[in-house]
């Protein structure tokens, strides 16, 4: 091509070329500006809430037949029942179950850990709720229900019964039900840490009965974790035994005192 | 055999040694964890979030908040809590907590200094004193409330402050000053523990004021018959507890109580002798026209007026059977049972929220169930010191500390005597109320719009005011308004401020609230704030005082000396304004002192602040006994408790607008809502809140447990109504009202079940704000908005 070729172009498509460069120029001119805006990113400091708008993604599962349901991954677990009388009962009182290895331990304190936001707070619940109705959950928490989950023994009341349970323990993942996409749009971490577990207890001597290591206060059902069948806690050898604080001396550290001692009501 | 056990045991403890360590505190890996905590210090609070007005009690481990416990001493909750208050320790430590002084520049926020920052927002006030607005909240501990006042009343003459409990609690206010002649519950919590019926009006206290429903629903565990009886508009989780749920249609709870006064008379139950002693009857003398105070009424006139709310009547307008009707009238017929009624944001809410007030305080007084334990109207708050703050020192447009008006020249001058500034400072004329208020900033300067600054401490109206086109974002684009706001979050509010303040929170700073039973309550400051955080009280002081060097008169008091005066125990003068200094001594404790004495006209003796240091609070009026101790009160106006009343009265209203030492009961007719349901818009609209959040959610959202369990908002729909609008559980829809539009998840069997032609949206999401589509319709008297009821329409999208 010659040097006349080119020049030739030009000169034939001076007109279009020239719309070219104007177009050209207001997508950069409108490009410069706009990135001279305030942006979601951090400004000195200062950052918009983050609107976290996650990317639709319908793709359902397919519905299971009715003869499936029962082991379909659509319940709320895989072990749901429709009846209660379906369920497996434990017995009343089995023997002492084998203590727990480390690992076990360990893997129950983790799992403890991460429902409750420091020692002592209640925990959420790790299961879809009736959101309306409270009673729905005694049936399987209270202090005389000896219904057996699949492999899971749920967990105890270990308080007294105070009768609005979601006054306290909400779910962890609340209305699951909806997408993703319907959930969330501000979600900001958080830096808080909560109180660790106090360990354990002390003996006297070898063989004493050993100091309690946490706080007593709406775990006043000492059994609700340490009686017979209950995994997740040191067991009792002597379930028979009723008034556990006759020998299992608690520690008032632990019992959350202030520096002020709170003078009786004024009369 | 002993050798295995002690094996055992040692390899679970070592295991769960390791384990705790490993597992909870994994980010800072410590090797050994002893026996207790190391370093745990334990100390008492008010819970940071409702009016229930809780006492935690806070630990704090290395500087930092690392538990909470309910406090078992605390006579509200027993050592109870709801899920908010047992997470309330979270809130201080989200990621994105506002920590420097911002300022925007070009449209850019840019960090400054506390100077500069001080140094612009003093300067703003100075050019237009009298266009500035300064917006606080029932979250105003008493001291800030109090600085505030002061700052702007003797500061700037300035009546242009308020609180946004005018969103909230206004109508209850008239609702008792216009029936007492003084404000506030006469009864307390421990009617909770006595009644025998609980009435509800449009209140769902099982989420809202969770911990004050499990003290009456967990006596029937203990064996006690207690009757629950939830009026409303939606079945919620109260009404799983209920006995009897009356559901009404919208606006007519007016018609239920008339009914009730109506039945009384008609059947002659009423309480004759304490009605003859103790009360009178009021109305207003042109109903197009109401007014706070109303003209005397004969008995005669009051029943004639009340004779067409027949059972037959009011069942047509509300809804409710004739057969409820009746039994909620041979409730109150009986004069042995105990009642106590409580509400919230369901009457106050409300475009008739005075009139609905004074009803039901009118049929306690009518059937005689006043004044006795058990025998109570009640209104609960919802912010944990609405009542100490905005109502006591009175943080209103109208309104001065300790009960007095604005329009009372005898106030004014008490106020200024105080305060030691001349005669005249404070400005006659009330200023705007919250609605106008902000309706004058986003209206251009040239249009009317006369307030150009406004400062806003912690609250958030860019989420919480209704309409929020008209009253907030059209503060957008306009040059010459300048917006000031301390907070502790960025919010919809921070995003169109000109100037962010960085606020200190809670336990970061010292405190005193006033919860819904006249309970006041005292912290310390327990932790640091993150950043260059600050206590909003010194925000407000260091502005005064620079404006005070920068000459600004109104800053003096009559003598010539800076209006905020600080001196610790030996009397040598702090300058608390210099941040370095501000802890040197409890400001706190000097600026609650000083307000103290305000608090006794109207017979609201708030406690000294060194009694409550040692107590979980005290009700007023806290009267020192002869051996020194000081007594609160339980229920007001009643001779067997309150030391007010004079010996052999019984009962005595010593604040009574008669000047009689009588109760009002007043009549307000039924009307009709200003929008109701048409064609175009055929369903009522409500908003509301949910257990897990407070409010509008800027602390609760950032608590992992709470954002868990309530991540998004939703409207409920009624299954038929979503059937015929096609629309499936979790499906997209978009609401309208004449205002705007929201899309929304359809959540149909869901926390709460409106009834069919309703809609319920909660307000908490900020990324979903339900007040975009509520309508700014005022309460005449009262000026508080109606969140409650408009029209909308809902279509899947």
């Amino acid at each position: 091509m010659k040097f006349s070729d080119v020049e030739d172009y030009f000169r034939h498509h001076s007109k279009l070329l020239g719309v070219l460069v104007f177009i050209l120029g207001i997508v950069a001119m409108s490009g410069f500006f706009m990135g001279m805006r305030e942006t979601d990113t951090e400004v000195a400091g200062y950052r918009k809430p983050v609107e976290v708008v996650p990317t639709a993604s319908k793709e359902f599962p397919p519905a299971p037949k009715y003869e499936d349901i029962q082991d379909s991954d659509m319940l709320a677990n895989k072990h749901w029942q429709f009846d209660f009388t379906n369920l497996k009962s434990r017995d009343a009182m089995p023997d002492t179950a084998e203590p727990l290895d480390a690992d076990q331990l360990v893997a129950i304190l983790k799992q403890r850990g991460e429902r409750r936001a420091y020692d002592g707070a209640p925990p959420v619940i790790p299961h879809e709720i009736d959101q309306q109705r409270a009673e729905a959950c005694m049936t399987c928490h209270g202090p005389d229900s000896r219904i057996q989950i699949g492999g899971v023994i749920p967990s105890q009341i270990s308080h007294p019964y105070f009768s609005n349970c979601t006054q306290c323990h909400v779910p962890a993942d609340g209305l699951r039900r909806f997408t993703e996409e319907e959930r969330s749009r501000l979600v900001v971490e958080n830096d808080f840490q909560g109180l660790v577990m106090a360990g354990q207890g002390s003996r006297a001597y070898v063989g004493a009965p050993p100091t309690i290591p946490h706080a007593l206060w709406m775990r006043q059902n000492c059994v609700a974790c340490h009686g017979p069948g209950r995994q997740n806690a040191i067991q009792t050898s002597h379930p028979t035994r009723g008034n556990c604080l006759q020998c299992h001396a608690p520690n008032a550290k632990l019992d959350n005192r202030e520096r002020y001692p709170i003078l009786p009501p004024a009369p | 055999m002993n050798d295995t056990l002690e094996r055992r045991s040692f390899l679970k403890s070592t295991a769960l040694a390791a384990a705790s360590a490993a597992v909870v505190r994994k980010a800072k890996g410590e090797a050994s964890v002893p026996t207790v905590p190391d370093g745990l210090k334990w100390d008492k609070a008010p819970c940071r979030f409702c009016g229930t007005g809780c006492h935690v009690k806070v630990g704090v481990q290395e500087g930092k908040v690392v538990a909470i416990a309910g406090h078992p001493e605390a006579e509200v909750n027993k050592g109870l809590l709801c899920v908010k208050g047992y997470h309330v320790g979270g809130i201080l430590y989200g990621k994105d907590r506002l920590k420097h002084p911002m300022l925007r520049r070009n449209g850019v926020m840019e960090r400054i200094s506390w100077d500069e920052a001080i140094d612009v927002a003093a300067r703003k006030i100075m050019e237009a004193p009298e266009a500035f607005g300064f917006y606080g909240s029932g979250q105003w501990t008493i001291p800030e409330g109090y600085a505030a006042q002061k700052f702007m009343r003797a500061g700037l003459s300035n009546n242009h402050i308020e609180p946004n409990a005018r969103l909230c609690m206004a109508s209850a206010v008239t609702g008792f000053v216009s029936t007492y002649g003084v404000d506030e519950p006469a009864g307390c919590y421990d009617d909770l523990d006595e009644c025998d019926v609980l009435i509800m009006w449009g209140n769902n206290m099982a989420e809202m004021h969770p911990v004050l429903f499990s003290r009456v629903i967990d006596r029937r565990t203990r064996g006690e018959k207690v009757t629950i009886i939830d009026c409303g508009t939606r079945r919620t989780r109260t009404t799983e507890f209920a006995d009897h749920y009356m559901e009404f249609r919208p606006q007519s709870d007016l018609a239920i109580a008339n009914c009730i006064a109506q039945q009384l008379i008609a059947r002659e139950k009423w309480d004759k002798d304490f009605v003859e002693k103790h009360c009178a009857f009021r109305a207003d003398e042109n109903e197009a026209e109401p007014t706070l105070m109303g003209v005397a009424i004969s008995f005669d006139d009051f029943k004639k007026r009340i004779a067409k709310y027949t059972p037959e009547h009011v069942s047509e307008v509300s809804g409710l059977s004739v057969e409820e009707l009746v039994q909620l009238a041979d409730l109150f017929a009986d004069p042995k049972l105990k009642i106590t009624s409580t509400w919230c944001m369901g009457m106050n809410q409300h475009t008739r929220g005075t009139a609905i007030n004074r009803l039901v305080h009118g049929i306690h007084l009518l059937s005689g169930h006043f004044g006795t334990p058990g025998n109570a109207p009640t209104s609960l708050t919802g912010q944990p010191s609405a009542c100490g703050t905005a109502r006591e020192v009175g943080t209103l447009c109208h309104a001065l500390p300790g009960g007095r008006l604005i329009a009372k020249d005898e106030h004014r001058a008490q106020c200024e005597e105080h305060w030691k500034v001349e005669a005249g400072r404070i400005n006659p004329k009330p200023g705007y109320h919250t609605a106008l208020l902000w309706e004058k900033f986003c209206t251009p300067t040239d249009q009317g719009g006369d307030i150009r600054s406004m400062l806003v401490q912690v609250t958030n109206p860019g989420q919480s005011l209704p309409n929020l086109v008209k009253l907030f974002e059209n503060k957008k684009g306009l040059e010459d308004k300048f917006l000031m706001v301390s907070d502790c979050y960025p919010t919809p509010t921070t995003e169109l401020a000109d100037l962010i303040l960085p606020a200190a929170m809670w336990v970061e700073k010292n405190g005193v609230y006033g919860n819904s039973e006249r309970r006041t309550q005292q912290w310390f400051k327990m932790v640091e704030p993150p950043g260059e955080a600050r206590e909003d009280v010194w925000m407000t002081i260091a502005i005064a005082r620079r404006m005070y060097e920068l000459g600004f008169p109104g800053m003096r008091d009559a003598s010539g000396n800076f209006l905020f005066q600080f001196k610790d125990d030996s009397g040598n003068e702090i300058p608390a304004w210099e941040y370095e200094r501000f802890h040197e001594i409890n400001v706190d404790r000097s600026l609650y002192e000083d307000y103290r004495p305000l608090s006794h006209m109207k017979h609201k003796h708030v406690a000294p602040y060194d009694v409550l240091v040692k107590h979980t609070g005290l009700r007023w009026p806290v009267v020192k006994q002869d051996d020194g101790s000081y007594r609160e009160t339980r229920f007001r106006f009643s001779e067997f408790d309150d030391p007010f009343v004079k010996k052999g009265n019984e009962f005595e209203f010593y604040h009574s607008t008669s000047g009689d030492g009588r109760a009002q009961i007043w009549f307000c007719p039924f009307e009709r809502h200003p929008e109701e349901p048409t064609d175009e818009y055929p369903y009522w609209f409500c908003t509301g809140r949910v257990l897990e959040h407070w409010h509008t959610a800027s602390m609760t959202m950032r608590v992992p447990q709470l954002r868990g369990a309530m991540p998004n908002a939703y409207v409920e729909i009624h299954p038929d109504d979503a059937l015929e609008a096609g629309i499936g559980n979790g499906d997209e829809v978009e609401v309208s009202t004449r205002r705007g539009s929201l899309k929304l998840t359809a959540w149909i069997n869901g926390r709460g079940s409106p009834p069919r032609g309703s809609l319920f949206v909660p307000f908490f999401d900020e990324k979903r704000l339900a007040n975009l589509l509520t309508l700014d319709a005022l309460c005449p008297i009262s000026k508080e908005p109606d969140y409650k009821k408009c029209a909308a329409r809902i279509r899947k999208v």
